[in-house]
């Protein structure tokens, strides 16, 4: 899939999630992301950390929802008033509002790194329309963090270890996760200046090498764009509704059709590119976008 | 300061001072660089890449800060001229290859410029193809970045500076992160550059070969520029005095060590140490070398073998000395490594040996490259270890900082730490090492027992 249509299929992908509360159709998106993540050889060398990351972010969702969203009618267990923020009841509503938030922070992780996996973190750039390079530029950037971030982890992990920094628990976590994020950031202000010092943002880029768009693209793109169309028609609607959670449960339905335009997601899994991103590109015969 | 030719830069009278610094990083800087080669020398953290930022106006614009004076580079005045513009005619290249790129690709991140200047897609491919047979990379135009070594990546950004047909190349350190065949082939292709007449301004360290060849020489030292004649080489390198080893320090016993099944990156490899002596490892990159490091400090478990170390401290230097810098001070960081170490040393002279007193309450990851370097090997080696584990300790160390090196690995083993050096140097080698153990690619070839 080529950088661009990657982005119109997040685009479409975040569409849905964002429609919807409805966990169906969240996981549905889930779903297919990780297919799609899962056939491009290099979203499978992520999927493992991604998905652990998505995971604990979701527990923290559902976690954290539990214990400050005291609202709901079936209290299950109750923590002392005086403890600040947390003190209160903690209601099933509010651990499956939690549950609903989990799977829409889930559905855009995945998606998301469908974009990371499918070119450079810079194709993004070329990628969106010139108005928004910028704006490209940042998310790229952001993009370009995360890799880096697991073998910054572990030399200074190792580094501290060696030196004798207890390194587990929440107290050597920090002469850790300090000399990590700071070591990203660094980074990505290096880039940011070579990106300064290369004219970035001097006028208007003509891309010479952008990866070719063919058939196929438009096939993902359009089938993710015609996807979120319908799902947002079926909700306006009202045949792909939300979930009530508030004040009591409602009935979670789902919508066969909405399921259908939550499955085209999947297009891209089904015939996965045979090259990897950047291997294809050294012809230089496709045409700058316009 | 240049002879001849009008110049291609020229600042007057230039200071300048990053935000919130105490002090100007340039000092009324008065330069001059024309066609040819202008080499910049000096201490780590003299000023050199501050005034190579001023010549393409990232100083102040990305940076930030105050500036007074100015000048023209390429016919614009800075520092009133945004770095953006400046780049059509000013092409830079950083000291780290890596941080640089912006594609994966070779030819795509070489026309990263040349697209930002909106030139027709067939007029940049056919300026790639032209900037990369320049300089002899052209077989490496479909490559992907992180497959190149070090020597090869720095020209692929040499290149995509030169694409931009630019008046000036400034050229930050480029060898300073190179093994010594990746350095040699960048100064190769600088000389070649510059003998065709483009204005290449180059701060270095390594000024064997440039030094004797540059049209200028300036020296920057505390933020002021002054004309020099060449840097001259190093003296003579003496051999490491001998001390009186003790008894075995560590060793590795038929060791076999890889990251996944198929590919082992040692097999077999049986080396050892003793308490007093220095090991230098020695050998290509991807050989091992850093492996071995991190298999002696326990990091990593053999597949096969045995990895065997006398009780005692381990002091780690790892490549990136960043991994270890997070203090608010550079004398907080000596501090740690003595408190954990249990010793009554005094951090002074750890500060001392690294010549570091002068920047001891600063920030350390706002230091130069070289600066960090000798902060993690003053934070590491305070006290008294019992193994010293270093990995390419000379990186980014300008000649004062590395007599010191030389002097500290000395110390060291004559207090009987055993010392085992993973290096390219080879003047470090001659300078510290008592014994050599040569890693060839999955194997070792070459130690002489202890």
């Amino acid at each position: 899939m080529s950088p661009r249509a990657a982005a119109l299929w997040v685009l479409a992908a975040l569409a849905i999630t964002l429609a919807t509360n409805n966990p169906v159709y969240r996981l549905l998106v889930v779903l297919a992301a990780v297919n799609v993540l899962a056939a491009a050889p290099a979203g499978r060398r992520r999927l493992r950390p991604l998905l652990a990351f998505v995971a604990a972010s979701g527990a923290l969702a559902v976690a954290s929802n539990a214990l400050l969203s005291h609202s709901g009618a079936h209290v299950l267990s109750r923590v002392l008033d005086p403890v600040p923020g947390i003190g209160g009841p903690v209601t099933l509503e509010a651990l499956v509002d939690g549950v609903v938030i989990a799977a829409g922070v889930a559905a855009s992780m995945t998606a998301a790194a469908v974009l990371a996996v499918s070119g450079d973190a810079t194709d993004l750039v070329d990628a969106v329309p010139q108005v928004l390079h910028r704006s490209g530029a940042a998310v790229a950037l952001a993009l370009r963090m995360a890799p880096g971030l697991w073998r910054s982890f572990v030399a200074v992990r190792e580094a501290q270890q060696v030196r004798g920094v207890r390194v587990r628990g929440l107290g050597g976590l920090r002469h850790v996760l300090v000399p990590v994020t700071l070591s990203a950031l660094e980074d990505s202000l290096a880039t940011a200046e070579a990106m300064d010092a290369r004219g970035f943002g001097s006028g208007r880029r003509r891309v010479a090498f952008a990866a070719p768009w063919r058939r196929r693209d438009t096939l993902f793109a359009g089938g993710a764009l015609a996807a979120a169309a319908a799902f947002i028609a079926l909700h306006v609607g009202g045949l792909a509704g939300d979930w009530a959670v508030f004040p009591a449960l409602g009935t979670l339905s789902v919508n066969p059709l909405a399921v259908v335009a939550c499955a085209l997601l999947v297009l891209p899994a089904l015939w996965p590119s045979r090259a990897q991103a950047g291997t294809a590109l050294s012809s230089g015969a496709a045409a700058a976008p316009a | 300061m240049t002879g001849g030719a009008s110049p291609v830069a020229a600042l007057t009278g230039l200071t300048y001072t990053y935000p919130a610094a105490a002090a100007p990083a340039l000092r009324r800087v008065s330069f001059e660089a024309g066609p040819g080669l202008t080499l910049v020398s000096g201490p780590s953290g003299g000023g050199k890449s501050t005034l190579l930022r001023a010549l393409n106006g990232l100083v102040p614009h990305h940076h930030g800060g105050a500036v007074s004076g100015g000048g023209t580079v390429a016919g614009l005045p800075v520092p009133a001229t945004a770095t953006r513009v400046l780049a059509r005619r000013v092409g830079f290249v950083f000291q780290d290859p890596e941080a640089q790129f912006v594609h994966s690709v070779v030819e795509r991140d070489v026309a990263f410029a040349l697209e930002n200047l909106g030139l027709a897609p067939r007029d940049t491919r056919d300026r790639v193809e032209a900037a990369l047979r320049r300089l002899g990379i052209g077989h490496l135009s479909g490559r992907r970045v992180d497959t190149l070594s070090g020597g090869e990546q720095q020209r692929v950004a040499l290149a995509g500076a030169l694409a931009l047909t630019p008046a000036l190349v400034a050229l930050d350190e480029p060898t300073s992160q190179l093994d010594a065949d990746g350095a040699s082939a960048v100064v190769d292709a600088c000389l070649q550059l510059a003998g065709e007449g483009v204005a290449v301004v180059i701060a270095e360290h390594r000024v064997e070969r440039l030094g004797p060849a540059a049209d200028t020489n300036v020296r920057v030292a505390c933020g002021e520029v002054a004309l020099a004649s060449a840097p001259r080489p190093a003296a003579a390198s003496a051999p490491p005095p001998p001390t009186a080893t003790g008894s075995e320090a560590w060793s590795l016993d038929g060791v076999t060590f890889g990251f996944d099944r198929r590919d082992e990156v040692l097999s077999g490899v049986t080396a050892c140490g003793r308490a007093g002596e220095v090991v230098a490892l020695v050998g290509p990159n991807g050989a091992g070398k850093t492996t071995l490091l991190r298999l002696l400090a326990g990091l990593l478990r053999p597949a096969a073998g045995r990895v065997w170390r006398a009780p005692g401290r381990v002091a780690y230097l790892p490549q990136d000395p960043t991994a270890l810098l997070h203090q608010p001070t550079v004398r907080a960081e000596v501090e740690l490594t003595l408190a954990l170490a249990r010793s009554a040393a005094s951090p002074d002279l750890a500060l001392r040996a690294f010549d570091l007193e002068a920047v001891a309450e600063r920030y350390p990851r706002d230091l130069s490259s070289g600066q960090k370097q000798r902060a993690a090997l003053a934070a590491i080696t305070a006290g008294d270890p019992a193994l010293a584990l270093l990995d390419e300790p000379t990186r980014g160390m300008d000649e004062a900082a590395r007599a010191g090196l030389v002097g500290v690995v000395r110390e060291l083993a004559a207090r009987g730490t055993a010392v085992v050096i993973a290096t390219h140097d080879e003047r470090l080698v001659r300078e510290t090492a008592h014994r050599v153990t040569a890693l060839r690619s999955g194997s070792e070839a070459t130690a002489k027992p202890c």
